[in-house]
Order: structure tokens, then C-alpha cells, then sequence
């Protein structure tokens, strides 16, 4: 069932979709960025003034403009089509992080933040709450928690606000991230793959606290994740029932 | 004349064009250390420290990763204020409810116990009888001394275990103290072992 | 002695573009050792795991002073020496078109600076919430710091000084320009300060919205970014200015680098057009692509992918200008001389800063960039990479020029050789901290982020300490380096022409261009009326910022209670309005004139049109935005933050309403005065302005009315809408203030003197600022009352 070392982009459906684009940019970059790197050390290697002798900057002269249009259309085309490449993959990632839920779950990414649990099958919608400086976790059952306890192989959803200043919501090796605003609801979703333990952190700076706000996000099996969820709701309910 | 500066230029150069090389060759380690390199959730150890508290089992470093066959330490402490124990457990949410069914009917039957006495006596069952059933349950999944330690607090234990089947292993405690009746695996007192093949 | 004080005298009053230049370096490069520092500092901070070599508090105030003044009291300042000593020279002017404001500029800049260095003696600590300043962190709920407030003042005096310098810069390069001088045929560098100050125009006002409205929450206490999604306006504010500020930090370094391939290649730019309107592509595009510094607020979704495509787009211009730059060296004899190393090195980083920035332009790969470290490495390769080697390598060329000696070539390639490395090493690692979010003090070992944060703060000492080779090489050339040619390198351009270092007036004729060639015909009395040195003294620019610099320090410490505040408040008080009086009274005695004759320049397209009066349309394009970002925001506050009344509740439309109609009455009669002006008839122009004055004062008066009605009606400050719309009401009674005392002035002057000097085009300008403020009125009525 699982071989080490994991993938990084296994981690999660989110990372997935972005190691997948990191890798082609990484690899458009390395292409242009080396052709580009050779002639900016070989061109004056080649041409250092010992082997040659021209002169063509006059002083008080304005030098013309030099370049065949020909040749100047052709860069910048050139330039152009791979600036097109890159936007579409671009575009067609963006619609991907949406479309990868709307398709098979059928929500509506439009408006992820008016969601309400149950809503949608088989997802998991955790409220988040930011603070200076910590995270709760609320679950659709009521229950608060400061680590995040996620289900492997099942969409969760992010809903996340802020009480204080900025912050930023980050699960960085599952790829998730986005800002915890006061006066808001953003969403982010992901479909944790590999059980463990991962790291949370706030990417925003918001105070003298900003370093310490980490916390870990525990993905379990399903059936393990079920039953820390009920057995956490049914001692809420005790305690509710107590009070 | 080597030491003029127009000499010195292009010898710099020649530097400046070594260190370009060098990016580029460290730009095609950045790709290959993000894409192929360690799982950024965690390496496989062969140290483990478990420390039990109310109601926690923490590990450091965290998550548990290990290999198929190669055996890893565990250090174990209770670091709480209560006995707690580690146990390997195949079914957490069969056996938690199992633990605080009995206690219950325990505790209807004989209303003239205090808790700390059906406590007592569901230890008793729950030591002979889960035993032999976590010894079957692991048998041919790994080998180790015991696969139910019970703490007292400040206590601790170092053992060793060896994993034979890739798989999650869930380790919980079921202990009833102070949160009668229901177990400390229901207050979140468990952990996973993920065993991976190397 | 006499000599030393002269000497003294010269420094603090000079007028002269290439002393400001000199005294822009200089303060630049105090502002650089001391970020530099800062950053020393929390490197080592960051070193290793868990150190706890500078406190939480201490960490964020240093990361933060450090964005800032290298931001804006470096690296800006930096490229804005060599403009203040070059850009005239190069396009063959005597001086900038307006002297004394340039001074002006400068001083408000090395004020600005001291405020924000004066906050960390404040005890409760300074700034500490990035350079970014997120609102609601920057409120006083949540940075109670002192300090604070006065790095909001500093950067309100930068500000200032910012559209005074803009405004200059602009007019001097439209109407300064030697005759016959094509704009096509300007050095690169000109042009890139050329689009520089245009993005500077546009794009602070932006800034200046959002620190007006923060110092109305600090000094009022009003509670505008701390309601709720508040936040975001400030975003949308900031980046809107922060996009476009981290091309114009980069625009004169990366347009000097061009012009120093081209001398040391010998060879013209391969084209040159097409980089010029790659320059121009950018600096229009800079505006429209500032969303992807919010791809995480959760902001609209075809919001942000329209800004995906224009940052995608926007690499285009910047990969054009970096190919064309190599290319142009092919076939060329290239010299490899330091400037030319740090022009090469500039571009060599530029290509990893810019395809790094390409990364970030996609909204999914953003969600791992986004506030980490490897944010912090693109824009250090763009940021100090591109534009800081290539302003370095501007220092060597350029030195010969300033002082007249020559540096130690050889020390200078050791210089950028060591400092390349270094710099290399210090940010190349933060590469692969990705993982890492930015501005953290501290880190848990376990994270594995130690060896990589350790290498790059033995490169951060690399770097930094390989500067002192390069001061001390060229203090050491300052006195003692071989004597330099007037062309040293065979450069074209107007300052190459000229004695280095250059007289007074730069020219010792008049320079103009014939089809592409630079002259300098020889003066024939017409210009020997270019005044002598004392004409060129002022002291007003000094004073008129030292005073708001003394009011602010000792408002920032009156408000942190600390003793001698309101003293220090009081003499700021009385140096500025005796610093304007005393610039009114130089100006009623026209002591100060320069003006160099219109007919030997070229002023296309602009040839009919005073400089005030340009300077006043540059000006006014800049305000509008400012007004643009405070009407902006009470419409953002209006839909979004919860619970706010309609202006059409809160105020008296009536009264409104008879404000827009004194104010449209003031301007129209400010307009009549102008024309009278023109054609003469100073009574005619005297009751014009005297009519538009009172009418001025009583849209003052009714609007106050109209406004205490609001306050006694219960609303207060902490109401955003309310906080917002007065804080738009008030900046627009502060223009009119300032523009009632010009108008005041000016009528006494008609009245005593009549139309000597530029009176006339004075208030022809005012008249324009009049009508802008009556636009403006009539923006705030139709947007605060009705909506
Ligand atoms: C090739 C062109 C460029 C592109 C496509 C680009 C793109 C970006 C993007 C998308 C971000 C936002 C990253 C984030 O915060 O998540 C960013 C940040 C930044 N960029 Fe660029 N960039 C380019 C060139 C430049 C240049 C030329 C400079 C400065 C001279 C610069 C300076 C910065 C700075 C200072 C930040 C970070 C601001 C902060 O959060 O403090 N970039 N860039
Ligand atoms: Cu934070
Ligand atoms: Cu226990
Ligand atoms: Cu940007």
C-alpha cells in the first residue's frame, strides 16, 4: 500500500495539481533560462575587445537605432508565443482547481463560503478561525479543536475567517493555503491522500506572535478519523447534556 | 602582463561564468530535491519517543513512519498524572466501545461500587482478555516483547518493535481514569504507525 | 574657516541639481548601511533554529525598517541621485526646471528618513508590521507602538517629497531639452527615470490615500481599517501603489544598465525603439497587475484571473528588454571594465528574478509561493539584484564625472566579484525555503530549515561587508585616484562633453542638437544672465522641512507622552510659516529667478504651456488619484462593512449642495482673475481673486456646518463610512488652505507690484488648481452625500 519515499505531489489532490505546473514552468525556465545564460557569458567572452575592434559609439554623436525589423519581430514573437504558453497552462489550471470539485462533487465553487455541512456528499466542511495567535478548528458536530484531524481520501473544505488582523491559513505539503480575514469567509479545499502529520503555519505577519502559529493537521484513515469524530461529538453532547 | 586589469576582467569572468553554471546546475537540484526528495511529511526513523499525558499520545519526532522489517525503538514515557498505556489495536472503534459497554453495565449491576473499583476490575478483564486478542491480532504483522504497555505515571519503558506488513497501525490507550466511563482513546488518546515499504 | 562655513552654507542651501545629486547619494548611502544593518541583524537571528539572538518584538521592527528604508530611502533615492545629477545634463539643461523645489524634495526625503529612524528611540518600540503595513495590524489596537506613528509621518514627508520631485522631473524633461533634441534620441537612463516619475505620479497618490486614512485611525482615533473586511481596502491601496514602486525601483537601474552595454560594447543597443516601448508597455501594464499580491485574499475569481494574464503579459516587455540587451553585445568590442561587470551581473540576476516572477503570476502555484521565502528571493533578485548592481555599476561610471578621478579598476572587479557571490548565496537558498513563511523570527529545528538559513547568512556577510571595498576605494580615489579624462569610457552622451567634474551651470554655451548631434554652441551673451553662485542659495527648502519634520516628532511624541513634545511641536509651527513667509517674501522680491530662454529649448509637445502651469497639470493627474483612492474607499466601505448609513442620512444634502455651488462660483471667478491676469487688467484680476477667495472660505465655513451637524447628530469616527468621507472632506479643505494662502499672497503681490515675473501664469495656474478642487467637490457631493 504505501512505498517510501512518498511523492510530495501524492500528498494530496492540491499538490498534486501543483507539482504538476510547478514541473512544467520549472522545465520552460530551465530551457529558455539556459539559452539565455549561455549568451549572456559567451557573448562577451567571444567578443572581448582584444579580438575585435569596433567602434561604432561616437562621442556627441546619438547612436541610431540597429536591429533588422525582421529580426526584432521574430524575438518578440518568439517572446509572445512562449508568454502564450504559459498563460494557458495558466488558465487552464486556475479553472482546474475549480472544476477538479465541481465535477465530481458537484459544488459550486462560486460560492463555497455559503455552504452549510451535509450540503454536499461525502465532504467535510471545517470552519476555521484564526486568532492572534493560534487556530480553532470547528467541526459540522459542534466539536473545536486546535489540531486539525483530517479524513484521508475525502474532499474537506475550508471555511476561514479571522477574529483580529490577517492571517494566513497554511497546510503547506497538502498545498493549502489562503488568507484568514476579519469580516470574511474565504474558502480552500483539498482531498488529503497520505495519512501523517503535517505542519501548520501562518504565512501572514500578524503580530509579535506570528512565528509561533503552528499547529499539525493529522490526516487518519477513515475509519480512525470516524472515530475520534464521534467519540469527540458524543462527549460534547455528554457535555452539553452535564450543563 | 597577468596582473593588468583589463586581464583580471575577463579571468572574472570566467568566474562570473562558473557561478552561472553553478545555478543552473543548482536550479536542476531544486527541481530534483522538490520533485524526488524527502517526503516532506516525514523520514522513517528508528528512534521514536512516545510521550502519554492527558489524553494525548505524542510522538516526537511526528508522524510515526517506519520501514517494513527494519525494527524501531520506541521510548515511552507517561508524562501524566494518571496510569495510561500504549496498545496495539486493530479495531479502536470496536474495542473502545467495548471497554465503556462494560463499564457501564458494570456500573448499572453494581450500584454500591465506587468508580475506581469497576475501574479495578475492568483492568483485570481487560489485561488477561485483550491480550491474548491484540497477540493474535499482530501475529504475523510484527514482531515485538509486548504489545500492551501499561504505564504508571512518571514510569517508562524502551521496547522494540519490528514491522512485517506495510500498513497503519493504531496504537490507543483504554484507559478509564478520568473519563469514566468512556476510554481515553474516545478523548483522542491514540496515534498512528505508518509502515511503508522501503 | 570662512571657507568651512561657506562650504556649509553651500551644502545646506544649495540649489544646484548636482549638489542635491551629491547630497541624494550620500544620504542614500547612510540609509543603506543602516538597513544594511537591520538585515545583518535578523540574519544572524535567523542563522540557526530557535536562536534567540533578537526578540520577536525586535525581529519585526528591524524587517520592517529595513523594507522600508531600503525601499524608499535607498535604493530609490540612489537611482534619484544620479537623476538629479544627470538627467538635466543629459538632455542639456543648466539646472531642473524649478531649483528650489528639487532642494525642497530632497530635504523632505532626509527628514522623512530621520522621522523613521527617530522611531526607534521612542520607547514602546517602532514600526513592526511589515513593510506592507496590513491593515487592521497597523491600527493602534494592535500596534500600540509609538514609533509607529512616526513612520507614518516619515512616509508621508517622502511622499511630499515624491510628487515635488515627480512633478520637476517631468517638466523639466519636457521643456528643458537642448534645441533640437528628439525625445527618441534621449540616453536610456533619461528615458527610464522618464517613466519612472510617470509610474512615481500615479502611483503614490495611491500610498498616500492609505497613510492619510491610517494617520486619521492612529491620530483621531477613528476605527476605519478595523472594520470588518476593512483590510482589503488597504490592500487594494497599497498594492496599487506597491506594483508599480517595485518597477520604479527598478526602471533606472535597469535603463542604466542598458546605456553602460551599449558605451562598454561599443555598439548601439540592438533596438533601442522597441526597448523604449517595452519600457512603456511596462510601466503602463504596472497598473493593472497588482491582484497577484492578493491571489489569497480570496478576492473575485475573473478579478484575479484578469490580473494573472496582465502579470503574465507583463514579462513579455521585460523579456524583451533583457534578449535585446544581450543581443545588442553581440559583435561588439567589449571592455569589461567594473561597470560593465555589475551591468552584466544586473541582467544575469534580473533573468532569475523574472522567471521567478513568472512562478508567481499563476494563482495555484502561488498557493505554495505566497508569503514565503521564495517570495523573498524573487524580489531580492529583482529588487537589489537588478537594480542595486546596476546602480552600483552606475556609481563607478559615473565617478570620473563627479569628482574628476578615477577608482581603483582593479578593486572594483573585486568588489562586484565578492558581492556577486555573496549575493547569490544569500538568496539563491531562499529558493528552496519554500516551505518557509517569510517575516518568522524564529523556526523549530525540526522544520530542517537550519543549513540552507545559514548559508545564506554567510552570504548576507559576504555581501554586505564587500561594499566596504567599494567605499573604501572610492573615498580613498575621492583624493588621492589618478586624474580622469572628460570621456573615459568614449560615451556619447551630453555629460561626457562637459569638464568633469562640471561648472556651475554644467554648459559653458548653449548645448543643441543638430539631426543626431550633440553641440554646444558658444554663449553670445544671451545666457550670461544665468546668475552667480549666491543667486543659487536658498534657505526656505531646509526650512520648510525642517518644520513639519519638528511638528510631526513632536506630535509622534506628544502622543507617546514624552516630554518636550509640545515645545518641539511649537518651533516645527513657527520655522515652517516663517520658512514660507520667507519664500513668499524672496519670491515677491523675485531674488530667485531661473528660468533658461524657451527659444534654445526643445519642448515638444509641450511648447505653449508655462512650466508652472505643466507642473501644475502633473500635479493635478497625481491628486486626482489620491481623491480617486479616498472616494474609493468610502465606496468600499459603504457595500462592505457592515452596518453604514447613506450619506443622504447622515448629511444635509441643502448644505451639501450650496458647497458645490460656493466652490464652482470660487473657481469660475479664479478663472477670471486668470484671464484678466493675461490680458493685464489688474483690477479686474485683483477683484477676481478677492471674490473667489471669500467665496473659498465660505465653502469652508458651510461645509464645516455641514459636518458638526453631522457629529452633533451622534456619529462619531468609529463609524467607517463617516471616518472615510471626512477624511476625504478634510484633505480637500487642506488644498484649499494651502492654495487660499498662495491666492492671498498673490493678490498682494498684483496689488503692490503688479504683473511682474510669472504672476500672470501663477494664477493661471491657480485657476487650474481651482477648477480641480471644484471637480473635486462636486466628486465628494455626488459620492459622500448621495450614495
Ligand atoms: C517578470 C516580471 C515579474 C513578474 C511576473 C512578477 C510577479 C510577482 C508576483 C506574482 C508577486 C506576488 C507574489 C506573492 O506575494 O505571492 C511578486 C512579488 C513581488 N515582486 Fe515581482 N514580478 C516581476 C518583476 C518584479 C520586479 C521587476 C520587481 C522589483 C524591482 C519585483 C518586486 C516584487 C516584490 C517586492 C514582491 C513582493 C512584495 C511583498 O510581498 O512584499 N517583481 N512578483
Ligand atoms: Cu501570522
Ligand atoms: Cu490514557
Ligand atoms: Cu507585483
Amino acid at each position: 500500500m504505501f512505498h517510501y519515499p512518498f511523492n510530495p505531489s501524492e500528498l494530496s489532490e492540491t499538490a498534486k495539481l501543483w507539482w504538476d505546473l510547478f514541473g512544467f514552468y520549472l522545465a520552460v525556465a530551465l530551457i529558455l533560462g539556459a539559452v539565455i545564460y549561455a549568451s549572456l557569458v559567451l557573448i562577451p567572452v567571444l567578443y572581448s575587445r582584444s579580438r575585435k575592434s569596433v567602434d561604432e559609439i561616437k562621442p556627441g554623436v546619438v547612436p541610431g537605432d540597429r536591429g533588422k525589423t525582421l529580426y526584432l519581430a521574430m524575438i518578440v514573437l518568439l517572446i509572445i508565443a512562449a508568454f502564450m504558453s504559459i498563460f494557458v497552462e495558466s488558465y487552464i489550471s486556475v479553472n482546474k482547481l475549480a472544476s477538479l470539485i465541481e465535477d465530481e462533487y458537484g459544488v459550486n465553487v462560486d460560492n463555497l463560503e455559503q455552504l452549510q455541512p451535509g450540503e454536499v456528499d461525502g465532504a467535510l466542511i471545517i470552519e476555521v478561525r484564526a486568532f492572534q495567535w493560534g487556530w480553532t478548528f470547528i467541526y459540522p458536530n459542534g466539536v473545536e479543536s486546535d489540531v486539525l484531524y483530517l479524513p484521508e481520501d475525502r474532499l474537506v473544505i475550508f471555511k476561514v475567517t479571522s477574529d483580529d488582523v490577517f492571517h494566513a491559513f497554511a497546510i503547506p505539503d497538502l498545498r493549502v493555503k489562503i488568507d484568514a480575514i476579519p469580516g470574511q469567509v474565504n474558502t480552500s479545499w483539498t482531498i488529503p491522500e497520505k495519512p501523517g502529520t503535517y505542519r501548520i503555519q501562518c504565512y501572514e505577519l500578524c503580530g509579535v506572535g506570528h512565528a509561533e502559529m503552528i499547529t499539525k493537521a493529522v490526516v487518519l484513515p477513515q475509519d480512525l478519523f470516524d472515530f475520534w469524530y464521534k467519540s469527540m461529538g458524543e462527549e460534547l453532547k455528554g457535555l452539553e447534556g452535564k450543563g | 602582463m597577468p596582473f593588468s586589469s583589463e586581464y583580471l576582467g575577463s579571468t572574472l569572468l570566467v568566474i562570473v561564468a562558473l557561478s552561472v553554471v553553478f545555478f543552473a546546475a543548482a536550479a536542476v537540484a531544486l527541481g530534483y530535491y522538490l520533485v524526488f526528495g524527502e517526503n516532506l511529511a516525514g523520514l522513517p526513523q528508528n528512534l521514536y519517543t512516545l510521550s502519554l499525558s492527558e489524553y494525548v499520545i505524542e510522538s516526537s519526532p511526528e508522524p510515526i513512519i517506519v520501514e517494513v522489517g527494519k525494527p524501531v525503538v520506541f521510548k515511552i514515557v507517561n508524562e501524566g498524572t494518571v496510569k495510561h498505556e500504549v496498545m496495539f489495536v486493530p479495531n479502536l472503534e470496536m474495542m473502545a466501545e467495548m471497554i465503556s459497554s462494560m463499564a457501564m453495565k458494570l456500573q448499572r449491576e453494581n450500584p454500591d461500587l465506587s468508580q475506581e473499583e469497576i475501574i479495578e476490575q475492568i483492568d483485570k478483564l481487560h489485561d488477561t482478555m485483550m491480550e491474548e486478542m491484540i497477540e493474535e491480532a499482530m501475529k504475523g504483522k510484527a514482531i515485538g516483547e509486548e504489545f500492551m504497555i501499561e504505564l504508571e505515571p512518571g514510569e517508562s519503558r524502551v521496547t522494540t518493535y519490528t514491522f512485517l506488513e506495510p500498513g497503519i497501525y493504531v496504537i490507543a490507550c483504554l484507559e478509564l481514569t478520568g473519563t469514566f466511563p468512556e476510554a481515553h482513546a474516545q478523548e483522542g488518546m491514540f496515534n498512528q504507525i505508518i509502515v511503508v515499504e522501503g | 574657516m570662512a571657507h568651512r562655513i561657506l562650504q556649509i552654507k553651500r551644502w545646506l542651501f544649495t540649489t544646484n541639481h548636482k549638489d542635491v545629486g551629491i547630497l541624494y547619494l550620500v544620504t542614500s548611502l547612510y540609509f543603506f548601511i543602516i538597513a544594511g544593518t537591520l538585515a545583518l541583524l535578523f540574519r544572524i537571528q535567523l542563522s540557526v533554529p530557535e536562536n534567540d539572538f533578537l526578540s520577536a518584538a525586535k525581529f519585526n521592527q528591524a524587517v520592517t525598517n529595513h523594507g522600508l528604508l531600503m525601499v524608499f530611502w535607498f535604493l530609490s533615492p540612489l537611482a534619484f541621485a544620479f537623476a538629479n545629477y544627470f538627467v538635466p545634463i543629459q538632455l542639456g539643461a543648466k539646472d531642473m526646471a524649478f531649483p528650489r523645489l528639487n532642494a525642497l524634495s530632497y530635504w523632505l526625503l532626509l527628514f522623512g528618513g530621520l522621522l523613521v529612524l527617530a522611531g526607534f528611540f521612542v520607547p514602546g518600540g517602532t514600526a513592526d508590521f511589515g513593510w506592507t503595513a496590513y491593515a487592521p495590524l497597523n491600527t493602534e489596537t494592535f500596534t500600540p507602538n509609538p514609533g509607529a506613528n512616526l513612520t507614518a509621518f516619515g512616509l508621508l514627508m517622502l511622499i511630499a517629497s515624491v510628487t515635488v520631485g515627480t512633478v520637476n522631473f517631468l517638466v523639466t524633461i519636457f521643456q528643458l531639452r537642448a534645441k533640437g533634441y528628439k525625445f527618441l534620441g534621449l540616453p536610456m537612463f533619461t528615458w527610464g527615470i522618464f517613466f519612472t516619475v510617470l509610474m512615481m505620479l500615479w502611483a503614490f497618490p495611491s500610498l498616500q490615500a492609505a497613510l492619510t486614512l491610517l494617520a486619521v485611525d492612529r491620530i483621531l482615533g477613528a476605527t476605519i481599517f478595523e472594520a470588518p473586511k476593512a483590510g482589503l481596502i488597504w490592500d487594494h491601496l497599497f498594492w496599487f501603489f506597491g506594483h508599480p514602486e517595485v518597477y520604479i525601483v527598478l526602471f533606472p537601474g535597469l535603463a542604466l544598465a542598458l546605456d553602460m552595454i551599449s558605451v562598454f560594447s561599443r555598439r548601439p543597443l540592438f533596438g533601442r525603439k522597441v526597448m523604449i516601448g517595452a519600457l512603456a508597455a511596462a510601466a503602463a501594464l504596472s497598473f493593472g497587475v497588482y491582484a497577484h499580491h492578493m491571489f489569497m485574499t480570496g478576492i473575485d475569481l475573473s478579478y484575479l484571473k484578469i490580473h494573472m494574464l496582465t502579470t503574465e503579459l507583463i514579462s513579455v516587455p521585460f523579456g524583451i528588454i533583457t534578449i535585446l540587451a544581450i543581443i545588442s553585445m553581440l559583435g561588439g568590442a567589449i571592455r569589461l571594465t567594473t561597470p560593465m561587470l555589475f551591468a552584466i551581473g544586473s541582467i544575469a540576476v534580473f533573468i532569475i528574478g523574472g522567471f521567478s516572477g513568472v512562478f508567481n503570476s499563476n494563482p495555484v502555484l502561488d498557493i505554495a509561493n505566497r508569503g514565503s521565502y521564495w517570495v523573498v528571493a524573487h524580489f531580492h533578485y529583482v529588487m537589489v539584484g537588478a537594480a542595486l548592481f546596476a546602480l552600483l555599476g552606475g556609481l563607478y561610471y559615473w565617478f570620473p564625472k563627479m569628482t574628476g578621478r578615477m577608482y581603483n579598476e582593479t578593486l572594483g572587479k573585486i568588489h562586484f566579484i565578492i558581492s556577486f557571490i555573496g549575493f547569490n548565496l544569500l538568496y539563491f537558498p531562499m529558493f528552496f525555503l519554500i516551505d518557509m513563511p517569510r517575516r518568522i523570527f524564529t523556526y523549530p529545528e525540526w522544520t530542517g530549515w537550519g543549513p540552507l538559513n545559514f548559508m545564506a547568512t554567510i552570504g548576507g556577510f559576504i555581501f554586505g561587508l564587500s561594499h566596504l571595498i567599494m567605499f573604501a576605494n572610492l573615498l580613498y580615489s575621492l583624493r588621492h585616484g589618478p586624474l580622469a579624462d572628460k570621456n573615459p569610457w568614449g560615451a556619447w552622451s551630453y555629460e561626457w562633453m562637459i569638464d568633469s567634474p562640471p561648472s556651475e551651470f554644467n554648459f559653458e554655451g548653449i548645448p543643441i542638437v543638430q539631426g543626431n548631434r550633440l553641440t554646444i554652441a558658444m554663449a553670445d551673451g544671451a545666457v550670461t544672465s544665468m546668475e552667480s553662485h549666491g543667486n543659487h542659495l536658498s534657505p526656505w527648502p531646509l526650512l520648510i522641512s525642517l518644520g513639519p519634520f519638528l511638528f510631526l516628532l513632536g506630535l509622534g511624541l506628544w502622543i507617546a507622552e514624552a516630554v518636550f513634545s509640545l515645545p518641539l511641536m511649537l518651533v516645527g509651527a513657527i520655522v515652517f510659516l516663517y520658512a514660507v513667509y520667507g519664500w513668499f517674501r524672496d519670491d515677491f522680491h523675485e531674488r530667485f529667478k531661473f528660468e533658461e530662454p524657451p527659444e534654445y529649448k526643445e519642448r515638444w509637445p509641450f511648447t505653449n504651456i508655462h512650466r508652472v502651469k505643466l507642473g501644475m497639470y502633473f500635479f493635478l493627474l497625481g491628486d486626482a488619484v489620491f481623491f480617486a483612492g479616498l472616494l474609493g474607499t468610502y465606496v468600499f466601505m459603504r457595500l462592505e462593512a457592515g452596518n453604514t448609513l447613506p450619506g443622504l442620512i447622515t448629511h444635509n444634502i441643502l448644505l451639501g449642495l450650496l458647497a458645490v455651488l460656493l466652490m464652482l462660483w470660487s473657481s469660475v471667478f479664479m478663472y477670471v482673475a486668470a484671464r484678466a491676469a493675461k490680458l493685464g487688467n489688474k483690477t479686474l484680476a485683483l477683484a477676481g481673486i478677492s471674490l473667489s477667495i471669500i467665496l473659498a472660505l465660505s465653502y469652508l465655513v458651510v461645509t464645516g456646518f455641514d459636518w458638526l451637524a453631522v457629529f452633533s447628530a451622534g456619529f462619531t469616527l468609529s463609524d467607517p463610512a463617516i471616518a472615510s468621507s471626512a477624511t476625504t472632506a478634510l484633505s480637500h479643505a487642506i488644498h484649499l488652505i494651502a492654495g487660499l494662502a498662495v491666492a492671498a499672497y498673490l493678490a498682494l503681490k498684483v496689488w503692490i507690484r503688479g504683473f511682474t515675473g510669472h504672476v500672470p501664469e501663477t494664477i493661471d495656474s491657480l485657476s487650474l488648481y481651482w477648477a480641480f478642487l471644484a471637480v473635486v467637490s462636486i466628486a465628494i457631493f455626488t459620492i459622500t452625500y448621495v450614495f
